[in-house]
């Protein structure tokens, strides 16, 4: 590796970097006013890079490519807007997550919008009319349109900073960064200023999106790739602030441009292939700067948000009701087996129901409860699903070992990654946890020789006695109701209520003695281990397991499945895992367009019930006796 | 005999010395208060004793040892407990199970995961909310009670560590003048039961002067006054920094014109 290549690689980490801040702009932007994260921002970016290619491909010529560039950036500002008043306007009131799962939901709509219009081929955009040519520099050619990207990531910059700091509008977008509550009590229309800071944030992701014409085709992968990458700069640089997501996003696109021109390195006799951590590279920064500087590189400690949300009621143990329906399931569950002998099919789906319903339980157990919302549960997950392969497939252990390690596995992973993870708060661990699910997600990706890469790992059979289907069911259900019942008890024991009790008040909790990280920190490590039997069952369920199982995605379908039950019962998880993987089943069974469907389920849902399911039977119940 | 022993305190911030060598002690079963006007330094000393601040500099020396520096559920462990500013319980619990919670921990019991906490200490819960005149509201959710009621619950958790001695911020802040000398009344006659030391920052000077044992003044980080309610109503420093020289008052001298 010469000086040169190393150099010429940091122009080409700068041209990227200009496209990743215009999204994540953005996304802080919309973040700091409204407080809501932005899922359904990476779609945008997508949508952008869509439009401007087919703009313009039809239109042609410089007109085609530059109007359309800066059309499409105008009309991705204005679907913003429209999704704010329509949509995200009704749930400012309802629990932060919640609008989580709302734009969640637009991800999904979006993303079949995008394939019902555009098909599954990617789109390929032409080339940059006048900036075809290439630039020689260090003795290699760069790209001009790469120099124009460099050129434009600091232009924006400016002007950003420039409306930010002079305009008054940008004088209220700070404010309300601040505190909202104070905004809205000066006087000023706080609709009108949500609805215009959204769509700037959207115009400015659209604008990102639309300039990557020229660099790569647009694809269906895009939006949630972006996102990703957006939330780590933002988090890297701070949240709310626009200096921090440039600095940041310079930061990230260097250290993976740098990894790429290291390549191979021999570290003591090891051949170590430094360009394959490109994929966990953003990630291992983001850790690095959160345990270092909590809150980023330029960002400051986040004002309180004066809870909007209905607190929680108290604790009450289960009821002769809910014990009988309790009681009624797990007979339910004993029975189906003998019931379902003619359709093998019912017990894949309740298998599958079953370890979602442990999945969500455990998550719930530290978000709810533990109030810490983890974006990254599906780690545990693959901790334990690849412990109880890999030991199969290494060490031909059999089916009982394997589940045993898995959760111990699952254990000592969530012990090491929540022991940072509860020094942090709010959106901060969530980023975190996410990034630590991203690094776990790579080591297995990329790590072939032992977890098979992207192949994964195949034939991890149930050995004797479960290697019939009922006889795995009625394992995964008593594990499943094992697992609850614990959790359950945990709750309701002393170190439960220490964990609400750090979460409720931290002040209070310290001054009564309750060293609240510690709390939540073996809170963290019980639910990841819990996590981990969900995993391990379901290697053996499957008879096979890739990095797909443990993606982003799991520990998203986690969250919602948590929030469309209800987060502040204990109940919650369970009804919301079941109608989530069963939703799912029955729609992916029905059309190609399942996304879009289970979007459109989970966006009424939220609409109809912002408390989740049972959160709202609750309060329908109450209703009902309080009639008059 | 003192209790507390606070000596030479210093805390600056950046180039403000917030508290500036500050002295006193809290004797055994006495009742003190620490005032002094806006940003004079009380609430940072009072943070610094409680744990929450590290100081620069001093001695906070409790129960013979310094804790200076120490974790608030050190100090807690210690014997202190303490109430704040802007009463902060436990949301998500009735009254009770706020009570329990502190004596959970209080007895070591925080790290135990069968048993429910609903059948821990339930008595000694009910005694301490009898105490403080809750016991009718200890089913309710904390997050329903009325404001005062939720200072009464603080206090009750305050108590639960069966503290020697009692640092309460502002106990009386955000109530009716009434509801005030009540709690006040409440909290006196406790401590003396109990033989509890306490010390606490006061912005009402009603409260004050009807209640302390003893008074000490605070201005711009510094002590400036100790001493009983008349010495500290007739002393002039006091006087100046509560109300000014009196200069203010005076017709100012005409200008020419």
């Amino acid at each position: 590796m010469s000086l040169n290549s190393l150099l010429f690689q940091a122009l080409d980490g700068l041209a990227a970097a200009s496209g990743l801040f215009f999204v994540a702009a953005g996304l802080s932007l919309i973040f700091g006013v409204t407080r809501i994260i932005n899922i359904a921002h990476g779609s945008l970016y997508m949508l952008g890079t869509y439009v401007a290619a087919t703009l313009a491909n039809h239109i042609g010529g410089a007109l085609g490519f530059w109007g359309g560039i800066l059309t499409t950036a105008v009309l991705i500002g204005l679907i913003g807007a429209v999704i704010e008043v329509v949509l995200l306007r009704r749930i400012y009131r309802a629990p932060e997550l919640f609008q989580l799962l709302a734009t969640f939901a637009l991800v999904l709509v979006i993303n079949d919008a995008t394939l019902w219009t555009w098909g599954p081929e990617d789109v390929l955009g032409p080339r940059a009319p006048g900036l075809r040519g290439a630039v020689e520099v260090l003795g290699r050619y760069l790209p001009s349109y790469d120099v124009f990207l460099i050129a434009a990531g600091p232009v924006v910059l400016i002007a950003l900073h420039f409306v930010l700091i002079r305009t008054r509008f940008g004088r209220l977008i700070r404010a309300a960064t601040q505190d909202r509550e104070m905004l809205g009590a000066l006087g000023v229309n706080q609709a009108l200023l949500f609805t215009s800071v959204f769509a700037l944030g959207s115009l400015l992701s659209g604008l990102g999106g639309a300039l990557q014409i020229a660099r790569e085709p647009a694809n269906l992968l895009m939006d949630l790739t972006v996102i990703s990458d957006a939330f780590v700069v933002v988090v890297v640089g701070g949240m709310g602030s626009i200096p921090g997501a440039y600095l940041a996003a310079v930061v990230i696109a260097e250290v993976k441009a740098l990894c790429i021109s290291i390549g191979v390195v021999t570290i003591a006799g090891v051949a170590v292939n430094v360009s394959k951590l490109t994929l966990v590279a953003e990630f291992l920064v983001m850790a690095l700067v959160l345990i270092a500087r909590p809150y980023g590189l330029l960002g400051r400690a986040q004002s309180m948000v004066r809870a909007l949300a209905e607190p929680e009621d108290p604790l009450r143990p289960a009821g002769p009701a809910l014990k009988l329906l309790g009681a009624a399931a797990v007979v339910a569950l004993a029975l189906l087996p003998l019931l379902a002998r003619n359709s093998p099919y019912a017990l894949v789906l309740g298998i599958d129901v079953l370890i979602a319903v442990l999945f969500a339980a455990s998550l719930h157990f530290i978000m709810g409860p533990g109030g810490m919302h983890s974006f990254g549960h599906a780690a545990y997950f693959g901790l334990g699903a690849y412990a109880a392969a890999l030991l199969v497939k290494w060490f031909a252990l059999s089916m009982p070992p394997a589940l045993i390690a898995a959760p111990v596995v699952a254990l000592l992973g969530a012990a090491l990654f929540g022991w940072f993870a509860v020094r942090l708060s709010g959106v901060y661990l969530a980023m975190l946890t996410l990034a630590f699910a991203q690094i776990v997600w790579s080591i297995v990706f990329q790590w072939s020789e032992v977890t098979g890469g992207s192949n994964g790992v195949l034939g991890i059979w149930p050995t004797a006695p479960f290697d019939n289907r009922a006889a795995l069911f009625w394992l995964t259900a008593a594990l499943t109701v094992v697992g609850i019942l614990l959790l359950r008890t945990f709750l309701f024991a002393p170190f439960g209520y220490a964990m609400r009790a750090g979460r409720d008040s931290p002040l209070r909790a310290e001054a009564i003695g309750i060293d609240v990280k510690r709390v939540h920190w073996i809170g963290f490590t019980i639910a990841g281990a819990v996590c981990g039997v969900a995993g391990g069952v379901f290697a053996f369920a499957k008879g096979s397991i890739s990095p797909e199982t443990i993606d982003v995605s799991r520990s998203i379908n986690g969250l919602v499945m948590v929030l469309l039950g209800g987060i502040q019962t204990l109940s919650g998880p369970i009804v919301g895992a079941s109608v989530f993987a069963l939703l799912q089943d029955t729609i992916m069974r029905q059309t190609e367009y399942w996304r879009a469907l289970l979007g459109g389920v989970i966006l009424l849902l939220v609409l109809a019930f912002p408390a989740g399911i049972v959160g709202g039977l609750g309060k329908l119940g109450t209703a009902w006796r309080r009639r008059p | 005999m003192s209790v507390l022993s606070v000596a030479s305190l210093s805390k600056s911030f950046g180039a403000l010395r917030a508290v500036n060598d500050v002295s006193f002690s809290v004797r055994e079963g006495e009742f003190l208060a620490l005032i002094g006007p806006n940003g004079a330094g009380k609430s940072t000393c009072f943070n610094m004793i409680n744990g929450q601040l590290r100081p620069n500099a001093g001695e906070i020396r409790f129960a013979g040892r310094n804790i200076a520096g120490l974790p608030p559920r050190a100090i807690f462990r210690l014997g202190v407990g303490r109430t704040f500013q802007i009463a902060a319980t436990f949301g998500s619990m009735t009254a009770i199970e706020n009570v329990q919670t502190a004596l959970i921990s209080h007895a070591g019991e925080t790290y135990r995961f069968w048993r429910p906490a609903a059948a821990r200490h339930r008595e000694r819960a009910l005694a301490l909310l009898n105490q403080v005149g809750m016991r009718d509201a200890a089913l309710r959710s904390s997050r329903e009670l009325a404001y005062g009621d939720s200072k009464r619950l603080e206090f009750a958790i305050a108590l639960a560590n069966e503290p020697r001695l009692l640092l309460m911020d502002e106990p009386t802040a955000g109530m009716a003048p009434r509801e005030r000398n009540e709690l006040i009344a409440l909290v006196k006659r406790l401590v003396v039961e109990r033989k509890i030391s306490v010390l606490f920052t006061e912005h009402s000077m009603d409260v004050v002067f009807a209640f302390a044992d003893r008074i000490i003044v605070m201005a711009r980080g510094r002590l400036i006054a100790d001493g009983d309610a008349k010495s500290i109503r007739e002393n002039p420093r006091v006087q100046e920094v509560y109300f000014g020289t009196g200069k203010a008052f005076e017709p100012k001298p005409q200008s020419a014109r």
